[in-house]
């Protein structure tokens, strides 16, 4: 039999697409888009379609995270180098906060858990020590495609006074930038923030006040005056928490996951020209996986596990643990129909336990590594040392 | 080249592969295949069937595959005999990669939808825990990224790396 001199080129993408859908682990997926350029368009369509994963990690200590497909129950999972006091993910980048209670500074690195990519950022340091600081990290990078800059708003002590902190390549420190959110007042802090508009970040605080920030060439931030939602000067806290979500088109999406008096769900559309928020009956042909930190909206249709119009969320709502020791929902994820407003909840995936924390992580625009780089990462050690996190 | 010609009653087809080899299969068996089928339909069935993208080793590998999953003649296959497949199956797919990668072709060219998942299956088993490398050594992929392109992907994550 003569051999075949090239399988990549003889075989048809449809073929190809249809062997790289078998079920994997998603770190060896992510691998396959360094095999030869069409592997890497089928790759990524195969995970341009494929769900954000559940994350899944233990806060009390387990030096791996699980990644769970909630559609098919497939799970995998990832050995991460050192165990972090945190976790939070961004587009694929996993925020991990070393913080001991030993010392005052806050170690901070990006990981891909997929590429095991990894970024140092700057040190956070603090006057009292951790575990008199309630801290809480909302966070985004701004273009996440060639992500340039990284925003954190930080909660500070039983003082309650919040911080919002830039920082981007090169950058020795945090770059703290005084905002127009009155974080004196109980209605004064972030819920949201998000990379919008290439290098720049969208924030939004409980009371729907919504602030654009600029990093260059000097970071500045600008309250935008919208129209407010809600009847009253205020949302109850508890009523209802809101995410920020880039639509499909570039528009800007609010999202409120209410309480009170219904358990629903309400999109709104920021007009740009107009100042106000439109609310929104149907998502179309998108779905909206929500999650502090990082919630996307990705297109769906017949083939995706996902369904259009619907919106994914995670028991994220039980971070109101981190300070207010109430509405703790645990093990609550589902899906809302926007079509008929009801809410299906998932079934338990797992032993449920109070360490364990969820995040969506998701696929879409992944920063890619070429292969080098990939050798590079692997055979660096794993110690604690490599994560010294020195610019 | 004998080309035999099929009997309506006798119920047989010939296939010919790419190199000119000729196999006489059940017309049963060989509607295993939705392509083959669809030609029989048509009204092949008179004729020799040519296979040009399959060579006669892999043909005949084929023919063997149409044999064992041809309809049983005497209705509903039993679950011993399913479990008996089962194990034939996992035995004919446990082959050199070259072979594999041809049955897959051949599965996806003539839509015998079982060889496909079953090779499909065994591809991405030999895929897992591979690496780049090894993977391209394997299926005989040439690294076709040039140079400025690993550096353009390098670029977008450059302060990565710092």
């Amino acid at each position: 039999m003569a051999p075949i001199s090239s399988w990549s080129t003889e075989l048809p993408e449809e073929l190809l697409e249809i062997i790289l859908r078998q079920p994997t682990d998603a770190v060896n997926l992510y691998n396959y888009r360094n095999v030869c350029r069409s592997w890497r368009s089928v790759v990524d369509k195969v995970l341009a379609s494929s769900p954000p994963l559940l994350l899944v990690y233990d806060e009390k200590g387990i030096d791996c995270i699980w990644l769970f497909n909630i559609f098919t129950g497939d799970s995998s999972f990832c050995k991460i180098p050192r165990l972090p006091r945190r976790i939070h993910s961004w587009h694929g980048w996993l925020a991990m906060d070393f913080t001991t209670s030993k010392n005052h500074a806050h170690d901070l690195c990006l990981y891909n858990p997929l590429s095991r990519a990894r970024i140092g950022l700057p040190t956070l340091m603090f006057e009292n020590s951790p575990n008199s600081r309630n801290l809480k990290f909302i966070s985004s990078i701004s273009n996440h495609t060639n992500p340039s800059s990284i925003a954190l708003a930080i909660l500070e002590g039983q003082s309650l006074v919040e911080k919002l902190m830039f920082w981007k390549p090169g950058d020795e420190e945090w770059t703290p930038v005084d905002t127009p959110f009155d974080f004196e007042t109980p209605f004064g802090f972030v819920t949201d923030i998000i990379g919008y508009k290439c290098g720049g970040f969208c924030a939004i605080d409980y009371s729907g006040n919504l602030t654009q920030f600029e990093l260059s060439p000097v970071p500045r931030a600008k309250q935008i005056q919208t129209g407010k939602i809600y009847d009253g000067n205020h949302k109850a806290l508890c009523h209802a928490y809101s995410y920020l979500v880039e639509s499909l088109s570039g528009d800007l999406l609010l999202v409120n996951r209410c309480f009170f008096p219904h358990k629903e769900f309400k999109i709104y559309r920021l007009d740009w020209e107009k100042m106000k928020w439109d609310e929104m009956r149907s998502l179309g042909d998108a779905a909206i996986f929500l999650a502090r930190n990082q919630s996307v909206c990705i297109r769906a249709d017949e083939s995706t596990a996902y369904s259009r119009n619907c919106i994914y969320f995670t028991d994220d709502v039980s971070l109101f643990d981190d300070f207010f020791n109430m509405l703790r929902l645990r093990d609550d994820f589902g899906v809302y129909h926007m079509a008929n407003k009801t809410i299906h909840r998932f079934p338990c995936l797992f032993q449920c336990h109070t360490g364990l924390r969820y995040r969506w992580l998701s696929y879409t625009n992944f920063p890619a590594i070429g292969p080098d780089q990939m050798e590079l990462l692997k055979s660096k050690p794993s110690e604690e040392r490599s994560y010294s996190l020195k610019l | 080249m004998s080309s035999t010609l099929c009997c309506s009653f006798a119920k047989n087809v010939t296939l010919r592969s790419s190199d000119g080899q000729t196999f006489e299969v059940e017309e049963a068996a060989a509607q295993v295949s939705q392509t083959i089928k669809r030609m029989i339909e048509d009204g092949c069935t008179g004729s020799v069937i040519p296979v040009p993208n399959l060579t006669g080793p892999v043909l005949a590998l084929v023919i063997e595959y149409f044999k064992k999953h041809s309809p049983p003649s005497d209705g509903c296959p039993t679950a011993l005999l399913e479990m008996e497949i089962k194990d034939w199956d996992a035995k004919f797919v446990a082959v050199d990669n070259d072979t594999l990668l041809d049955l897959t072709l051949a599965a996806h060219y003539l839509e015998i939808q079982g060889l496909l998942d079953l090779t499909c299956h065994r591809v991405a088993d030999i895929l897992n825990d591979n690496s780049v490398e090894k993977i391209r050594e394997i299926f005989h992929i040439k690294n076709d990224f040039t140079p400025e392109e690993e550096a353009e992907e390098r670029s977008k994550i450059q302060w990565a790396f710092e």
